[in-house]
């Protein structure tokens, strides 16, 4: 008489999700015939499984809501204030984003905003070339090249830091004033290209506004559809601007 | 609707379902579900058609649902005074407590770590095998294994205490 086989709750879990090559199967269930303790331990297993499909299989069995098929026949966020920036030039082709086709009329609507009617500082200085991505100069610039997080003394404020999925460093930056335009920027070689700006609104365009915060909808969507991975906190924050936002190894 | 879009809409039963079992209450599912669909289509080109298109939309959600979790801290932190910024905690704590009519089956879920969630979701509930759900996790296959290991015996643990299984 051979002992008996014992097999751990692992490999009774392998089985019933069908990752035992097929000898280690076999004995399993030659086991499981012969111990009755083990096909106990075996069923549990395999009712914990039959368990979650069913109740979870219901929701596959609805019919799909509304909103969702809209979002997929729209094939691009409903969002029309989110606006990526990017540009048709060779530098930045590859980029993940796809132009949604509204993109370029939005995108001269905000800029529109932004420049003609907000006002920027002049010292902010965006560059709208066209067919280019917006490049940060003078103090978006200086503030996106140096600033901390923790500074709020000048006339932009910089929010999170963070690498996005080809793992250049970005920057959600907004004016410390009222009004003006808040984005996210991203590294690219030398300079600062503008992803996504919106306009912080006043108390008359408070549609911008979401409660208890005033930064752009649009910036926090395109905040989490640009970032890889956590936020760099003030530590890493520094680094990076002390290694002038070269990408680490 | 082209191709791509049509086989969303193939794939989007599977989501949600992905979806409710990685978060409890059904509208926020549904949201997670939109945001990984918004992203799918705003990213359509990164996917390989050789790969699986199933496996593709898992990772976007389960970084999707990782952001979001991360993103409604971060952004108190960013909002909220200094002083408040420490109290920031896991968005998911504060909504447990007024959840009284879930399932001992949600309720078993929704006690489990979160990677042990998504492991269980993954292979149990979707059908993948370990190693397509190890990469859409991004982890080692021994990684998987040892978080479905422990998720089960959690489940098992939870759902007899629940009375739900003999």
């Amino acid at each position: 008489m051979t002992a008996p086989l014992s097999f751990d709750d692992e490999t009774l879990a392998a089985y019933v999700d069908g990752a035992l090559d097929s000898a280690t199967r076999a004995l399993v269930e030659t086991a499981a015939g012969a111990d009755a303790d083990l096909a106990a331990r075996l069923k549990a297993q395999q009712d914990l499984k039959a368990l979650l499909i069913d109740h979870y299989g219901r929701v596959a069995k609805e019919p799909l809501p509304e909103r969702l098929l809209r979002t997929i026949r729209d094939g691009a966020p409903p969002s029309a204030e989110v606006v990526y920036l990017t540009a048709g030039g060779t530098s930045s082709a590859k980029r993940s984003f796809r132009l949604p086709v509204w993109a370029g009329m939005a995108a001269c609507l905000v800029m529109g905003l932004a420049i003609g009617r907000l006002a920027l500082p002049a010292s902010t200085g965006l560059n709208g070339e066209a067919g280019e991505a917006l490049v940060a100069r003078g103090a978006l610039a200086r503030a996106l090249d140096s600033q901390a997080a923790a500074d709020s003394s000048g006339a932009i404020r910089i929010g999170l830091t963070f690498r996005d999925h080809d793992g250049a460093y970005c920057r959600t930056f907004a004016p410390n004033g009222r009004e003006g335009l808040a984005g996210v920027a991203c590294r690219d070689a030398n300079v600062w290209r503008l992803r996504v700006a919106s306009p912080i609104a006043t108390e008359t365009g408070a549609a911008y506004r979401t409660a208890g915060s005033e930064t752009p909808p649009a910036v926090l969507s395109a905040v989490d559809a640009l970032i890889d991975g956590a936020p760099l906190d003030a530590e890493g924050e520094r680094k990076a601007i002390a290694h002038d936002w070269r990408r680490p190894r | 609707m082209d191709a791509f879009q049509s086989e969303l809409v193939a794939h989007a039963p599977r989501l949600r379902r992905m979806a409710r079992a990685l978060v409890r209450d059904p509208a926020d599912a549904d949201d997670l579900t939109q945001l990984t669909l918004e992203r799918a289509l705003l990213r359509r080109d990164q996917w390989r058609p050789e790969t699986r298109l199933d496996s593709w939309m898992f990772r976007i959600m389960k970084n999707a649902w990782i952001d979001e979790a991360r993103r409604r801290s971060r952004w108190s932190k960013v909002t909220a005074a200094p002083e408040q910024a420490e109290t920031a905690a896991d968005p998911a704590s504060a909504t447990l407590d007024s959840r009284l009519s879930l399932s001992a089956v949600e309720r078993a879920m929704a006690a489990l770590p979160d990677e042990q969630r998504i492991a269980v979701a993954l292979v149990l509930i979707e059908g993948l095998s370990y190693e397509e759900a190890a990469a859409v996790l991004e982890t080692p296959i021994g990684t998987v294994t040892s978080r479905l290991s422990r998720g089960r015996a959690a489940l098992q643990a939870a759902l007899i205490q629940e009375g739900a299984r003999p």
